[in-house]
């Protein structure tokens, strides 16, 4: 199967340019203490931040919804109040995508409410990686269910054939679920990993990275 | 010197590949141990572990693979006593190794670009998967 030309780069943010809002919600939970369960196998929370990304329940509900399951004495308020505190960009994921060729179109594609979004977009403009008109907001979507629709959702938003899209998604299933419909993926590691990544489909100007000795990851991005 | 430790992850519920590459890079730099072989060991007998490229095409190759030879939906003689359903897990982890061992060279994972070290994990329920970390060296 050859490959086809890349001609936009489709990154979803939650997992990849910011934390993924299971995260957020996890480290919230377990930084407050709170929670009776462990918030990183906190059940159907998954379905949840699902439910928030296509814009089936805004934010409100959602945290409520969690702060219910999770069994915690935090308010809905309260919890979102830790969450915003944990909110940031990754200026090294930025900077990383910003290498990638002048052609190639680089869309981001928002799984986060927009009141959550509104809190670093200001930041996440001043990397001037994204354009503000190739911005997804997949709330505004009200997808059925996010995967796979969002990825025939974003080919169609980008009005560029899926096999032309490169996604840089935030976990492996998704990735593979990508593949699997025909949406070229590559799983997002840390900025180290995505820039050999980028090399090896020529999509920047690194040089291929050939046989080198074991890298050295940055570990402050997870 | 030996120094070990047991670390954990939790599982998706579903096929799923974890890269524990660089934990195991910060268990070897806090070891003190510059020279000798680390083993990562998986405690389960759903999951193994493997040193391979965490690609997304191969993942999902090897989703096909997984299927060609133990599908997920059969009617596996271990369900027959109703206590779990995970048949297919077990036989895919029967094929995989469910330990790595990686030398250690001044302080260094001898790994090669794109070797990663991965957990291959099949347990049908989200649960805490136990791993152990054991470095042997001066």
């Amino acid at each position: 199967m050859a490959m086809c030309e890349t001609r936009a780069i489709v990154v979803w943010m939650g997992g990849v340019v910011v934390d993924s809002v299971v995260n957020l919600v996890s480290k919230a939970l377990s930084e407050t203490s709170e929670s009776l369960v462990n918030p990183f196998g906190l059940p159907g929370l998954r379905s949840l931040t699902n439910q928030l990304a296509t814009g089936k329940i805004e934010s409100d509900l959602f945290l409520r919804k969690v702060c219910d399951k999770a069994g915690t004495r935090l308010t809905p308020i309260e919890l979102e109040t830790q969450i915003v505190q944990l909110l940031g960009v990754r200026k090294s994921i930025c900077e990383t995508i910003n290498l990638s060729h002048e052609h190639i179109e680089r869309w981001l594609v928002v799984d986060w409410p927009k009141v959550w979004f509104d809190r670093i977009s200001d930041e996440l403009r001043s990397y001037d990686c994204f354009d503000a008109e190739r911005m997804i907001f997949l709330p505004d979507s009200r997808l059925v269910r996010l995967l796979p629709d969002a990825f025939y959702y974003i080919s169609q938003r980008l009005r560029t054939p899926m096999e032309n899209c490169l996604l840089l998604a935030a976990d492996g299933e998704s990735a593979v679920e990508a593949i699997n419909h025909g949406l070229p993926a590559a799983t997002f590691a840390d900025s180290i990993r995505l820039r050999r990544e980028f090399a090896l489909r020529q999509l920047s100007t690194d040089p291929h990275p050939g046989h080198t000795p074991a890298l050295q990851f940055d570990r402050r991005e997870r | 010197m030996v120094v070990s430790k047991q670390v954990s992850l939790i599982s998706e519920g579903r096929l799923s590949f974890h890269n524990v590459t660089d934990q195991v890079t910060d268990f070897v730099g806090s070891s003190g141990i510059r020279n000798g072989q680390v083993t990562v060991f998986y405690q389960h007998t759903t999951g193994s572990i493997i040193i391979g490229e965490h690609e997304a095409g191969i993942m999902a190759d090897a989703h096909d693979m997984f299927e060609r030879i133990a599908p997920t939906d059969f009617p596996y003689k271990h369900h027959i006593r109703g206590v779990d359903f995970n048949g297919h897990a077990h036989l895919r982890a029967a094929l995989m190794p469910t330990s790595v061992t990686i030398p250690v060279v001044d302080g260094l994972l001898s790994l090669g670009t794109y070797q990663e070290i991965l957990v291959i994990d099949d347990q049908v329920e989200q649960e805490i998967r136990y791993l152990v970390f054991q470095i042997i060296g001066e």
